[in-house]
């Protein structure tokens, strides 16, 4: 029963781990909020546009694993897919802060 | 037969083009989360295909993997890398601090 949220646990497990990154060194939520979560969705915004298009076009499609919830928000896009492009862009996000941290543009 | 490729080149093309992204403005920073995200695009992607979380119409692939990750797949973290810093720094640019 509860295998089904095997996917959508490990991607929150991600966001997590990178939230804590971001909080210890005050990269991306915890330096900007609003620019942090608008930077988020509209990246997050592409990210579906993209996806959709992909699943239009039937290239890729949802796989019905049993690690995953059947629940989709449109044909093909699981819920855990909006998670996972979350995932995507925060980590992008909070990796690049911290490597323009470290290697500042000189 | 490339559809998958097709895709994802044109889209990014577009992305970038919308964004304006000059390639001045890609830095030491961006090439490191670049390196970092393909090495994770690696392992989850390849997750999720072999726990069969996402499917695909081989015939619209390339057939070139990385294991069992199609390597259009990557296009994902590449277009990321961009994408998400202009979009932060347009932000930053906006509220004028």
């Amino acid at each position: 029963m509860m295998t089904n949220y095997l996917y959508l646990i490990s991607l929150l497990v991600g966001l997590s781990g990178m939230a804590i990154i971001d909080w210890r060194y005050k990269l991306a939520y915890w330096h900007d909020r609003r620019r942090t979560i608008l930077t988020i969705v509209i990246s997050v915004g592409v990210f579906v546009v993209w996806d959709l298009l992909g699943i239009g076009l039937g290239i890729f499609f949802h796989g019905d694993s049993k690690y995953a919830l059947p629940y989709r928000l449109l044909p093909e896009f699981p819920i855990e897919e909006l998670f996972f492009l979350t995932l995507l862009c925060y980590c992008t996000l909070v990796l690049f802060q911290g490597a323009s941290k470290r290697w500042p543009r000189t | 037969m490339a559809a998958y490729l097709i895709l994802n080149l044109v889209f990014s093309l577009v992305v970038l083009l919308v964004l304006r992204v000059r390639i001045a403005q890609l830095s030491k920073a961006h090439l490191y989360t670049l390196i970092a995200l393909l090495l994770l695009t690696a392992v989850f992607d390849n997750c999720i295909v072999m726990l069969s979380i996402v499917g695909y119409d081989v015939s619209k692939l390339l057939h070139i993997y990385i294991y069992k990750a199609p390597v259009e797949d990557f296009m994902y973290p590449l277009l990321g890398v961009v994408l998400v810093p202009a979009i932060w720094r347009k932000l930053g640019a906006a509220t004028n601090e």
